[in-house]
């Protein structure tokens, strides 16, 4: 009976030391995996947000309101768009802008839900073993899938968190990434924010640099650019 | 044979509890292991990255307005790698001489590695380094001129990447082309590149079996290169 008893209680510590071990495995696995997942967020929100960034300021300011201007590019605050009137129906393709010609500045981001994005990892080959090249049509693509949501809205510095209720300078865009292969984090693995500051001399030279350029048209105060 | 059979169950219990033990012991090295790599991945990945960002940060020192720093990146087609880019910048030596100072980066193939049965190929990124003079008032030479002789192997490189792409971006996140009719049609037009975006990922160099729960570290930076005021040649002309 007392050897039972101490085979039954070896057995129970043992159950005990192994749940344990695995529990502290799958939560390491799991940090390993959020920490992968992190380091790739952080990279796409660098680029989603150079994009955005890339985008004119206002819906005053891109190059087809500058044209329709005889090429005046804004330069007061009371020329923006209201808060009010922020956001965007279609869609806004974070990484190819090119794909999504009318999400063309700044504010058409805010309010916008998840939205799937993708990243491109290393393409899987099949090894020739004779060449040990790889056969030209086995190549597959592989891609990360995240999602992301933005919100933007005008501040009145740039280091301000807090919403201005009339036109500014500065834009803050808040940006939220999540990644469906971590649980239980419905608001995302990741948060970014970056002000983004109104420039004329952005404005002027995407214009220029635009297939609405009308060189006829120079901007007052300026005299027209000799190339 | 008696002593066996009058203590079967302890002999049982005791195998039993010796195994779990075992197999405890063996996957708290595996996953300590795995830790120590992922940890070693993530640390190559965020230094090979700095160093690349530190490179494209400092492209186009010096130069003046309206003048291209890059040249356009060669590419694989199979895998989309960039096999070879080479970027400059400018310097003035003490006796005033002209100084361009040309990168490289070069793409070359170390071993294979297999996940989950499946092949990757691994790369290794070399950096190479050319200066080349030229009189102040000169004409500064292009890449094609460097002599082979010139080109020097610099460090600040590592073996197990997995990709490695740069691409010359516009703000719409496009590769500028020059445009069909257009003497160079097809070609970047790198005077019209806003961006520069690089992205790689990193394997862990030790796979251990069962294989690595992290199999790739993904790494991309987008960053912006210095704007033209004056509209690029490409816009202005035919040539």
């Amino acid at each position: 009976m007392t050897q039972t008893l101490l085979a039954l209680l070896a057995l129970v510590l043992a159950s005990f030391l192994t749940f344990n071990q695995q529990r502290l495995t799958i939560r390491s696995q799991s940090n390993m995996v959020t920490d992968e997942l992190e380091l790739a967020a952080a990279g796409l929100a660098s680029e989603a947000m150079a994009f955005i960034e890339g985008r004119s300021f206002d819906e005053r300011s891109t190059p087809e309101k500058i044209r329709d201007a005889q090429g005046a590019v804004p330069d007061d605050p009371s020329q923006f768009s209201a808060p009010s009137t922020f956001g965007y129906d279609g869609a806004c393709d974070y990484l190819h802008p090119a794909n999504t010609p009318g999400c063309d500045d700044v504010d058409d981001l805010a309010d916008r839900d998840w939205t799937p994005v993708s990243i491109e990892l290393a393409r899987e080959l099949v090894i020739d073993p004779a060449t040990g090249k790889p056969y030209p049509d086995s190549v597959r693509t592989r891609e990360l899938d995240f999602e992301i949501r933005t919100d933007v809205f005008y501040v009145d510095t740039a280091d301000s968190m807090v919403p201005a209720a009339l036109p500014t300078r500065h834009k803050r865009v808040m940006m939220d990434i999540r990644a469906g292969y971590v649980p239980g984090q419905p608001e995302g693995i990741l948060r970014v924010t970056r002000v983004v500051s109104y420039d004329p001399i952005k404005a002027d030279m995407d214009y220029e640099n635009s297939d609405v350029y009308d060189s006829g048209h120079t901007p007052p105060g300026q005299t027209a650019k000799q190339n | 044979m008696q002593i066996i059979l009058d203590n079967l169950i302890a002999i049982i219990v005791a195998g039993v509890v010796m195994l779990t033990l075992h197999v405890t012991q063996s996957r708290s090295t595996h996953a300590s292991l795995e830790q120590v790599t992922s940890h070693s991945v993530k640390d190559k990945t965020i230094i090979f990255g700095k160093w690349v960002e530190d490179d494209i940060l400092n492209l186009g020192a010096n130069f003046g307005e309206n003048l291209y720093r890059f040249d356009e990146p060669t590419v694989d087609p199979l895998t989309g790698n960039t096999t070879v880019w080479t970027f400059f910048s400018d310097s003035v030596r003490t006796d005033g001489t002209e100084l361009r100072v040309f990168k490289r980066y070069r793409l070359i193939e170390t071993e294979k590695a297999v996940f989950s049965n499946k092949t990757f190929q691994l790369y290794q990124v070399e950096r190479d380094t050319a200066l080349v003079d030229y009189p102040t008032s000169g004409v500064p030479p292009t890449t094609a001129m460097v002599p082979t002789s010139k080109w020097v192997l610099g460090t600040r490189s590592i073996g197990t990447l997995s990709f490695f792409e740069i691409a010359l971006l516009d703000r719409h996140g496009e590769t500028p082309r020059f445009p069909v009719g257009h003497a160079k049609a097809g070609e970047i037009d790198v005077y019209k590149a806003d961006y520069i975006r690089v992205r790689f990922g990193v394997v862990p160099e030790h796979v251990l079996k069962p294989d690595n729960f992290i199999r790739e570290l993904y790494w991309v930076k987008t960053l912006k290169v210095r704007p033209y005021w004056t509209p690029p040649p490409s816009l202005t002309s035919g040539t």
